[in-house]
């Protein structure tokens, strides 16, 4: 009789605990920690959209835009080596001046992510421009080894 | 066994088995309570330096060559920086969010914010900081002084800078290692939060906390 009182209680109390446990420690619909790998657009919203902007229109007379931007449609090293060392202004694109500062990247992203995040922006715009590997940037990165870092706009 | 102390077995079983739910459920109220403290301070997106005390009272030169006082920007909106203007990355990717978060804000919150922007190398004169600041906004106010009056500065809010001993040694060519938070100062001259320079990257974040210290509408996003 006993016996049978804590049978019931205990097999219940099991069920219970199971449950509980694993809603309280399974993964949340709601969980915050992102675990999925950066893209390169994940690269480009946290790092570019400051002065590039998500539509890539930049900001007149600090950023150009990407529409139309012979550096985009230019040497894949060329743009590489922007985004490693950087740039200080003025750069003149379509008769107009633009006077920011494009951070060197060389230090917070791997070789894979420069590529990834040019490659997003290739793609979105400038489609026809040839696509770029992260050993592309590694081979950049080798010959900037020693560069300046932020060298004056061209 | 007979059904009148069937039915009394059954009666303990389910009394325990509620005590089991009480004692389990509120013992995961309370873990998830110390997990997640729901307390004002969560809402912000800087770290909260409550309790409150008033910034270090700096009296550095602006871009312009005029004295810049803290203490005269009572009524202002302050978030300051250290860097110096040949830094690669993080000084300009740090201005260029926080101008990003001001663009965010409405005309009349966007008037009672200014970037300050300290100047921790000697190399940089009112001339670099009159060119460089205009680079991320016309607004923005760079600042330089004395080394002592800049150590004094840092260090009072626990900025820390010195040359790079990894990047070039040379007299002039040389790079500073320094710390990165940025400070939101409100306008009562308070210490209110920090930031720190990947948090400047959600710029729609950092303009929120301004609106709510502001006091304007939709401050919480």
């Amino acid at each position: 009789m006993e016996r049978s009182v804590w049978k019931i209680s205990a097999r219940f109390g099991s069920g219970l605990l199971c449950g509980l446990t694993l809603s309280a420690c399974g993964p949340s619909p709601n969980s915050t920690i992102d675990t999925t790998p950066l893209t390169g657009r994940d690269i480009f919203v946290t790092r570019c959209t400051a002065c590039h902007q998500v539509d890539g229109a930049g900001i007149p007379g600090n950023c150009p835009p990407f529409q139309g931007s012979p550096r985009l449609a230019g040497p894949s090293d060329a743009l590489i080596r922007l985004l490693l060392l950087g740039q200080r202004g003025p750069l003149e694109q379509d008769g107009q001046t633009y006077k920011g500062i494009m951070p060197s990247w060389r230090a917070d992203l791997s070789d894979e992510q420069v590529a990834d995040v040019l490659n997003y922006i290739l793609t979105t715009w400038s489609p026809q421009a040839r696509k770029i590997s992260k050993d592309d940037v590694a081979q950049v990165r080798l010959e900037t080894a020693n560069s300046k870092l932020l060298p004056a706009g061209q | 066994m007979s059904e009148a102390s069937d039915q009394a077995n059954r009666r303990t079983a389910l009394k325990l088995a509620l005590a089991l739910i009480v004692l389990v459920g509120g013992a995961i109220f309370v873990i998830a309570g110390m997990e997640s403290p729901k307390t004002p301070d969560a809402a912000w997106f800087g770290k909260n330096l409550e309790p409150l005390r008033l910034a270090y009272p700096f009296e550095l030169t602006d871009q312009n060559g005029n004295p810049f006082h803290l203490a005269d920007q009572r009524g202002n909106l302050i978030l300051l920086n250290f860097g110096f203007t040949c830094c690669p990355n993080i000084c300009p990717a740090s201005l260029a969010n926080l101008a990003a978060a001001r663009r965010a804000l409405p005309e009349e919150a966007k008037n009672r914010v200014r970037v300050v922007f300290i100047s921790v190398d000697e190399r940089d004169d009112i001339s670099a900081l009159k060119k460089y600041m205009p680079m991320f906004d016309e607004k923005f106010t760079g600042l330089t002084g004395t080394p002592e009056a800049v150590g004094n500065t840092a260090r009072a809010y626990g900025a820390f800078y010195r040359k790079d001993p990894k990047g070039p040694q040379g007299q002039d060519d040389y790079l500073i290692d320094h710390s990165t938070s940025t400070y939101l100062i409100d306008p009562d001259g308070n210490l209110r939060l920090v930031y720190t320079k990947d948090q400047l990257a959600n710029p729609t974040a950092v303009a929120s906390d301004i609106r709510r210290v502001l006091g304007a509408p939709n401050g919480i996003d």
